[in-house]
C-alpha cells in the first residue's frame, strides 16, 4: 500500500501535467457559453426533417402520446414535451452521487434543440439545477407556475434513477421538490414491454440499433463518465468532456426520436418504418405483452387494434390474448377459430377455454366433455381440472338421464 | 474454603420483575396466576432447594436470597395525554413504576436518557409514553433501533397493542430487510415511528437520508434498546452511525433525543454518552417489583481424593437439570459454547425425549439456528409447553420467553453482567426462583465459587467502545462524506477532519474545493462497511441425506473453520449430522445424518508476526512492549470425543485456508543472557513462558475486565522463527514457521540463534477494540499477579487452575513448570520499579487476582487438563 505520501504525490504530478482550462475555455472548447460561473450551458439545433439514425424525427412536433398514457386525457398538443437525461458521478443512488450534467431537448419551431448544463466545479451544482427550474418554468421551492402549460417529462429510466437524484440533489441545495408535480414518462417501461422478451436486453443503445437503426461511432463507453469528469475536476483533465457532452446529446436525440418509434410499435405494428433514408425492417414486438398492458390499463380498445394490426405475426401467447378481447366482446365466432387453431397446435390453455366455451356458452356437453378430457390427460395433476371433469360427467349424465 | 452464607441479603440488585406496562407482562401475569394459585409447580421449589441443601450442601459454596420487593409507583404525569392514559387503562395499568415516570420527566426536559432495569422490568414505556405523546401532541416522529430484527418485531406488537387500546392513530412500522420494495415510499412518508437496528439505518436510510426527509426533519426521539449490547467493535461502529445520524439530523434541522435501555452494566451513562456523542442522564433506580431469589454458586465435587479431581461442571448442570425438570420446574441452561450446548441437549434429551413422536420436553437454542427455528422455540417456551432450554448467551438479550423458574449456569460467561443478565432469565414474576452458578475447572470459575462475596459484590464489567478507533472511524467518515459535504470546521471523531479528509481526497474518494470535501467516487461506501464482523458471508449447512438438499442451519464466518471442516460432527438439537464435504468459496456444508457415538472438536492453533512497535519500557532485561501484530489461526486437525466416558478416540485432518488479522498487542521477554543465565535448559525456559502466559492471559482478562475470550495469547519466539501451541494432547508443542511440529531439542541444539521466547497478550479483534492500551497500563500488575497466582496455588508442579498446559515430553527429568513459570514471571516482575505499586491498593478492583487461584485443591490432573481443553 503506497503511503499517504506518495499518494498525494502521484496525484500532485498528474495534476501538474495539464493546464486546466478557464470556464470560458472550456465554454468555448465544448461549443458553449459560459451561463454562471462554473455553468456551461451548450444549445444544439436538431432540425426535424432530418433523421436521426433511420428514424425521422419530423412527427415531434405534433407527438402522440395517447398510446402510452392510459386513463389519463393525454397531453398532446397542450403540454410541451421535455426530453430529459443526466450525466453522474456514480450509478450507486444515494446523496453522494451528484448530476454534473443535466441536458434537455425540446421542440422549437421546426427544431428539436438540445440544451446542455455542464457544471466545472460542485459549488456551481445550484446554478445547474436553477438553470433546469428555470427552462422547465418551476420557481425553485414552489409548485410550477399555473399560467403556461405544465411541461411533460419524457426520458429513458428516469423515473428509477434521474428523478429520484434529481430530487435528492434538490433537496441537498435547500431548493424544495419542484419537479415533484411533473407529469412524467419513462419510455423504459414501454419498451420493456414490447422487446424485453425478445432483445438480450432494454438498454437505450440496444434499442438505438434494433429499433432507430443507429450505430455510434466513436461514443464514450457509459461506464468510463463519472471517470472523466472526475480527472476534469480534480486534476483538470478536459479533453474528454466533448465527447462526454457528445454522448449525452445522442442520448437524448435517441431519447426523442424513440418516442414516435415505440409510438408505432403500439398502434401500427408491422407498418414500414417511415424513413427517409434506409428502409429498415420493422422489429417485431412482443404483442402479447403490449395488449396485456393495455388491458391493464382499461385500454382494451387500443389492445385489440394492436393485435389486429400485427395479426400476420402473431405467436401463439398473442393469439390467446387476442381471442380472450373477442371473448370478453362476446364476439365467440372469433375468438373460437383461433382457440381450435391453437388446441389442435397443442395449447392446453386454449383446450381449456375451448372446454368452457363448450360448458357455459354453446352448452354442448359432449364436446366440453371432449375438450376437458384432453385437458386432464395432458395435465393430470391439475385439481381444477379433474374437477371440472367430474362436474362435466355429473352433468353429462343427468343430462342422458334426462333425455334417454 | 468458603463457607455458604445463607439468607444473606442479596444488595439492592434488582434480577427478575415484573411490568405494569407491557402486553407481555399482562400475558405473562395471567399465566403466572394460573401456574402459582393452581399448579404445584409455584411450591417445588421450596422443596427442592431443601433437597439440594440437604443432600449437596457441600458443593454450595454460597447460598444467597434476594428478597423479594414491592414495586414503588409513581402517578401518570399530570400532561399526559387523555388517550394515552385510557391506552393504558385499558392495558391494566393504573400507575407507573417510579423509574418510568423519572424516565418521563427526564426524557420530556429535554435531556439524553438512558435507563438501566432489568428485562421485562416496564423500560419499553419508558420510551413509549414520550414517543406517544410526542405523536398525539405535535405529529413529531421517532425512530426506534434494536440490535436485532426479532426483537424489533416484539416491540412493534407491544407498540401496536397499546395504539389499539387506545385507538392512538399512531402509525409504527418496522423497516429491515425483509420490508418489501413498495412499502419502504409509505414507510418513509408516514411512519410516526419507525422501527430498524443500526444495520439498515446504517447502509439504508443514511445514505439516501433525503428520501427520508420527512422523517428526519421531524424527528424529536431515537430510542436505543438493548443498549448494552452495542460495545467493543460493534459499540464502536454503531456510535460512528449516531454521530452520522445526528449530523444528518441537523442538516433537515432537527436534533432529537436520545432514549436508551440497558442491561445492567458498570457504566452506562458513559456507554451511552459514548454512543450519543452527548451528556446523557442516567436512570438507574428500578421501581418494579421482583419475586424473592435464591442464587447458589456450585462446585463439583472431588471424585478422586488422591488426585484432587472434581466432577465436570456438565455432569453437575445435568444432574440439577435433571432434578428441577422432574419437579416440572421451567429451567434454562446456559453453556459457554455452541458444542456444549448441543452436548447438553442430547444429554437430557436422552432422558426426557425418549420417545420422538411426543413432543420434545429439551430444546437446544443458539445462534446459527434459522430463523423460524428459534422462533418456534421462542413461542413453546412462552406458551409454556417446553420445560427446558439449552442455550448459548444467544437468550441473553431481551428475547421474550416469558419466565422460567430455575436458571443453571454451566461455567462461569466470562463477565460479571453477563452471569446476571442469564440468571435473570428466571424468576422474571412475582414468584420464587432459583439461580445455579456451577464452577468449571477454570481459574476464574473457582475463584468466583470460592469467593462469594467478591462474586456477589463485584461491579458488573465496563461496556468499551472506542468510536475513534481510525480504522473504524475511516469508514464512517467515507459514509458521511457520502451522505454529506464536510465543510471546514466541522467535526467528526477526535482525530484532526481535515487530515482524515485530505486522506480520502488522496484515495479519489473525495475532492476538496475551498472549505468543502465532496464525495466524488463512484461507489456507495456503506455498502462495503459491515457494523458486524460477518462480512465474510455466513456459510449455510446443507442436509444432502436421502438426495435432498436442505438448509439447517447458518454458520458464521469465524466459526466456520472450527465447526465444518469434513468430518466434523455438526449438531443441530443435539442431532447429528457429519459434514461431507465443505465448499469454501461457495460458503456452503454438505452434511448427512449419522449416529456417530462421538462428537469431534477443532484443534486450532495461532501464529503471531511482530509488525510495529508503538511503545515499550525495558528494565533490568524485562521488555514490556504494545504494538501491531499479524495474526494466523489455522485448524489443524480435530478429535473424536465419545459421549459420556469423553475419550479419545481418534484423529482427523483438516485442511482450511488460514484466518488472518492485525490487531493490537502487548508482549513480554527477557533479555536473552538473562535467560540464559536463569534457566539450565532452553526447554525449561519455555515450559515457564507457557506457564506465565497461561496465569498472564486470565489475571490481564480480570484486571483489564476483558472477556478472557477477547484477548488472544500466544508464546512464541520474537523473531517468528518457532511458536508454541497447545495440541490434541493437552500439551504444548513447539511448530516451526510452516507449522511444522519441531523437536524442543532444537532449542537446545540451535545455540549459536538468539532464544528470546515472548508473552503475547493480543486484541482478539481485527484492527484492535482498544484493549491493548489499558492493559500496556497494568502490565507491571499483570506479571505481579500472575506471580502471586502460581505461587500462591496450592499444587506441587502446576495445574490448569495456575500454569495451564505444558510443553510434551514430561519424562524430562527436572520438570517443574510451576517453578519454570515463577521464575520467568519473577524476571519479567523484577524490573518493576517497586514503588509504584505497594500500598496494596490495586488499581481497577479490589480483588488480589492471585487469591483466585491460591486456594485451589490439588485440583491438578492430566484428564482436568483435557477438560479444560475440550470446552465443556
Amino acid at each position: 500500500m503506497a503511503t499517504f505520501a506518495q499518494r498525494m504525490q502521484r496525484i500532485e504530478t498528474r495534476a501538474a501535467a495539464f493546464v486546466p482550462p478557464t470556464d470560458e475555455e472550456l465554454a468555448a472548447q465544448l461549443g458553449g457559453r459560459l451561463r454562471m460561473p462554473g455553468l456551461v450551458e451548450i444549445e444544439h439545433r436538431h432540425p426535424l426533417h432530418l433523421p436521426h439514425g433511420s428514424c425521422a424525427m419530423d412527427t415531434l412536433c405534433r407527438p402522440d402520446l395517447d398510446w402510452l398514457t392510459g386513463d389519463r386525457p393525454a397531453g398532446a398538443g397542450h403540454a410541451p414535451l421535455v426530453f430529459i437525461d443526466t450525466e453522474t458521478t456514480g450509478l450507486a443512488g444515494g446523496s453522494g452521487t451528484l448530476a454534473f450534467l443535466i441536458g434537455i431537448a425540446r421542440v422549437q419551431g421546426a427544431a428539436l434543440v438540445v440544451t446542455q448544463w455542464l457544471i466545472t466545479r460542485f459549488s456551481a451544482e445550484p446554478a445547474l439545477l436553477q438553470a433546469l427550474l428555470d427552462a422547465l418554468g418551476c420557481a425553485a421551492g414552489s409548485e410550477p407556475a399555473a399560467i403556461a402549460p405544465r411541461p411533460e417529462l419524457v426520458s429513458y429510466n428516469g423515473k428509477s434513477f434521474d428523478l429520484p437524484l434529481l430530487a435528492t440533489r434538490l433537496k441537498m441545495a435547500r431548493m424544495g421538490n419542484a419537479l415533484g408535480g411533473l407529469a412524467h414518462h419513462d419510455l423504459l417501461h414501454p419498451l420493456r414491454t414490447a422487446f424485453a422478451r425478445r432483445w438480450p436486453d432494454c438498454r437505450l443503445q440496444t434499442a438505438e440499433r434494433l429499433l432507430l437503426g443507429l450505430e455510434r461511432d466513436d461514443d464514450l463507453p457509459g461506464h468510463r463518465i463519472p471517470g472523466v469528469w472526475a480527472d476534469f475536476v480534480q486534476f483538470g483533465e478536459a479533453r474528454e468532456l466533448g465527447a462526454l457532452v457528445q454522448h449525452n446529446r445522442v442520448d437524448l436525440l435517441s431519447l426523442a426520436a424513440l418516442l414516435p418509434a415505440l409510438g408505432r410499435v403500439f398502434v401500427e405494428p408491422g407498418a414500414p418504418m417511415a424513413s427517409s433514408t434506409t428502409p429498415v425492417p420493422q422489429p417485431l414486438p412482443d404483442s402479447a405483452s403490449i395488449a396485456r398492458m393495455q388491458r391493464r390499463r382499461r385500454r382494451p380498445d387500443r389492445a385489440r387494434a394492436h393485435l389486429i394490426a400485427a395479426q400476420p405475426a402473431l405467436d401463439d401467447r398473442a393469439l390467446l390474448e387476442l381471442a380472450d378481447l373477442h371473448r370478453s366482446r362476446g364476439d365467440w365466432s372469433l375468438a373460437v377459430p383461433i382457440w381450435q387453431r391453437l388446441a389442435e397446435a397443442g395449447s392446453l390453455a386454449a383446450v381449456e377455454s375451448l372446454a368452457k366455451y363448450h360448458e357455459h356458452v354453446s352448452r354442448d356437453l359432449s364436446e366440453a366433455l371432449r375438450w376437458c378430457e384432453t385437458l386432464c390427460r395432458a395435465a393430470p395433476a391439475d385439481p381444477a381440472h379433474a374437477g371440472r371433469l367430474r362436474r362435466l360427467r355429473q352433468r353429462h349424465e343427468r343430462r342422458g338421464a334426462l333425455f334417454g | 474454603m468458603e463457607n455458604s452464607v445463607p439468607d444473606t441479603i442479596l444488595p439492592a440488585r434488582a434480577h427478575g420483575a415484573d411490568t405494569p406496562g407491557s402486553a407481555r407482562a399482562l400475558r405473562r401475569r395471567s399465566r403466572a396466576d394460573q401456574r402459582t394459585e393452581a399448579s404445584p409447580r409455584a411450591l417445588a421449589l421450596e422443596p427442592l432447594l431443601s433437597r439440594l441443601e440437604r443432600r449437596y450442601g457441600d458443593r454450595i459454596t454460597a447460598h444467597r436470597v434476594a428478597p423479594a420487593r414491592e414495586a414503588k409507583l409513581a402517578p401518570f404525569p399530570a400532561d399526559l395525554d387523555p388517550a394515552l392514559q385510557q391506552a393504558l387503562a385499558a392495558r391494566g395499568i393504573e400507575s407507573l413504576y417510579s423509574h418510568q415516570r423519572a424516565a418521563w420527566d427526564s426524557v420530556r426536559a429535554g435531556q439524553h436518557t438512558v435507563v438501566v432495569t432489568p428485562t421485562a422490568s416496564g423500560k419499553t414505556l419508558c420510551y413509549n409514553l414520550p414517543v406517544l405523546q410526542a405523536v398525539r401532541e405535535t405529529g413529531a416522529k421517532s425512530l426506534y433501533l434494536f440490535p436485532t430484527k426479532a426483537l424489533a418485531q416484539d416491540q412493534v406488537a407491544e407498540l401496536l397493542a397499546l395504539n389499539e387500546a387506545g385507538e392512538l392513530g399512531v402509525r409504527a412500522f418496522t423497516f429491515d430487510g425483509d420490508t418489501p420494495g413498495d412499502a419502504r415510499q409509505a414507510i418513509r412518508t408516514r411512519g410516526d415511528i419507525v422501527v430498524s437496528n443500526p444495520d439498515m439505518l446504517h447502509q439504508a436510510i443514511l445514505p439516501h437520508h433525503t428520501k427520508w426527509a420527512q422523517l428526519f426533519e421531524n424527528l424529536k426521539y431515537v430510542v436505543v434498546d438493548e443498549m448494552h449490547s452495542y460495545r467493543g467493535v460493534f459499540g464502536s461502529h454503531v456510535a460512528n452511525v449516531m454521530r452520522r445520524l445526528r449530523r444528518i439530523c441537523r442538516f433537515h434541522g432537527s436534533d432529537p433525543v436520545f432514549i436508551l435501555c440497558s442491561a445492567t452494566i458498570a457504566n452506562p451513562v458513559e456507554l451511552a454518552g459514548g454512543l450519543v456523542g452527548a451528556t446523557v442522564h442516567g436512570i438507574t433506580d428500578n421501581g418494579a417489583p421482583a419475586g424473592e431469589k435464591h442464587v447458589l454458586l456450585w462446585n463439583p465435587p472431588v471424585i478422586n481424593a488422591d488426585l484432587g479431581l472434581r466432577a465436570s461442571s456438565r455432569s453437575q448442570v445435568t444432574r440439577l437439570a435433571r432434578i428441577a425438570l422432574k419437579q416440572s420446574l421451567s429451567t434454562i441452561v446456559f453453556a459457554n459454547s455452541r458444542l456444549a450446548v448441543e452436548v447438553l441437549t442430547k444429554y437430557l434429551k436422552d432422558v426426557f425425549d425418549p420417545d420422538p413422536r411426543l413432543e420434545p420436553r429439551v430444546a437446544a437454542y443458539r445462534g446459527g439456528y434459522l430463523p423460524t427455528e428459534r422462533r418456534d422455540i421462542e413461542r413453546r417456551l412462552r406458551a409454556g409447553t417446553l420445560d427446558c432450554v439449552v442455550s448459548t448467551s444467544a437468550l441473553e438479550l431481551g428475547v421474550d420467553i416469558g419466565s422460567l423458574d430455575v436458571c443453571l449456569l454451566n461455567g462461569y460467561p466470562g463477565t460479571i453482567a453477563g452471569t446476571w443478565q442469564r440468571l435473570g432469565r428466571a424468576g422474571r414474576r412475582q414468584r420464587t426462583s432459583l439461580g445455579v452458578l456451577v464452577a468449571s475447572s477454570e481459574p476464574l470459575d473457582q475463584y468466583m465459587v470460592r469467593h462469594p462475596e467478591f462474586f456477589f459484590g463485584a461491579s458488573p464489567e465496563h461496556a468499551r467502545i472506542d468510536p475513534d478507533q481510525l480504522l473504524i472511524l475511516m469508514e464512517h467518515l467515507r459514509c458521511a462524506a457520502f451522505e454529506l459535504p464536510f465543510e471546514a470546521g466541522d467535526t467528526f471523531g477526535a482525530p484532526p477532519l481535515a487530515e482524515m479528509l485530505d486522506y480520502l481526497a488522496g484515495e479519489r474518494l473525495v475532492h476538496r474545493e475551498g472549505d468543502r470535501w465532496h464525495w466524488i467516487a463512484d461507489s456507495y461506501p456503506a455498502g462495503s462497511v459491515s457494523l458486524r464482523a460477518i462480512a465474510e458471508g455466513n456459510f449455510v449447512v446443507i442436509d444432502t441425506t436421502d438426495g435432498a438438499r436442505n438448509v439447517i442451519a447458518e454458520v458464521d464466518w469465524s466459526s466456520a473453520p472450527l465447526t465444518l471442516y469434513e468430518g466434523a460432527i455438526y449438531m443441530v438439537q443435539s442431532r447429528p449430522w457429519q459434514v461431507e464435504r465443505l465448499d469454501w468459496e461457495g460458503r456452503k456444508a454438505f452434511v448427512t445424518r449419522t449416529d456417530a457415538d462421538y462428537y469431534t472438536d477443532a484443534i486450532d492453533f495461532t501464529r503471531l508476526k511482530i509488525l510495529d512497535d508503538f511503545e515499550q519500557e525495558g528494565i533490568d532485561g524485562a521488555l514490556a512492549v504494545r504494538g501491531e501484530v499479524h495474526i494466523v489461526r489455522r485448524v489443524a486437525g480435530y478429535k473424536k470425543i465419545r459421549y459420556y466416558t469423553h475419550e479419545n478416540i481418534g484423529y482427523g485432518e483438516v485442511r482450511l485456508p488460514d484466518n488472518e488479522m492485525h490487531t493490537t498487542a502487548v508482549w513480554w521477554r527477557l533479555e536473552p543472557g538473562l535467560l540464559e543465565r536463569s534457566f539450565e535448559r532452553r526447554w525449561q525456559a519455555l515450559d515457564g513462558f507457557l506457564g506465565a502466559a497461561h496465569a498472564m492471559h486470565h489475571v490481564a482478562a480480570l484486571l483489564s475486565m476483558a472477556e478472557v475470550r477477547d484477548l488472544g495469547r500466544a508464546v512464541g519466539d520474537a523473531e517468528g522463527r518457532w511458536h508454541a501451541t497447545v495440541d490434541a494432547d493437552g500439551r504444548g508443542r513447539l511448530r516451526g514457521p510452516d507449522d511444522q511440529p519441531l523437536d524442543p531439542g532444537m532449542l537446545e541444539r540451535d545455540v549459536d540463534q538468539a532464544f528470546s521466547p515472548t508473552v503475547f497478550l493480543y486484541d482478539n479483534h481485527p484492527g484492535g477494540v482498544g484493549l491493548s492500551t489499558p492493559l500496556y497500563d497494568l502490565r507491571n500488575e499483570v506479571v505481579e499477579q500472575a506471580a502471586s497466582l502460581v505461587r500462591g496455588c496450592a499444587c506441587l508442579h502446576g495445574c490448569p487452575a495456575c500454569v495451564g498446559p505444558i510443553l510434551q515430553s514430561d519424562e524430562k527429568p527436572g520438570r517443574d513448570p510451576k517453578r519454570h513459570a515463577l521464575v520467568v514471571l519473577d524476571l519479567l516482575g523484577a524490573a518493576r520499579p517497586r514503588t509504584l505499586q505497594q500500598d496494596g491498593e490495586v488499581a481497577l478492583r479490589p480483588v488480589d487476582a492471585a487469591a483466585a487461584v491460591a486456594t485451589l485443591d490439588a485440583d491438578a490432573d492430566a484428564s482436568l487438563m483435557l477438560q479444560g481443553i475440550e470446552g465443556l
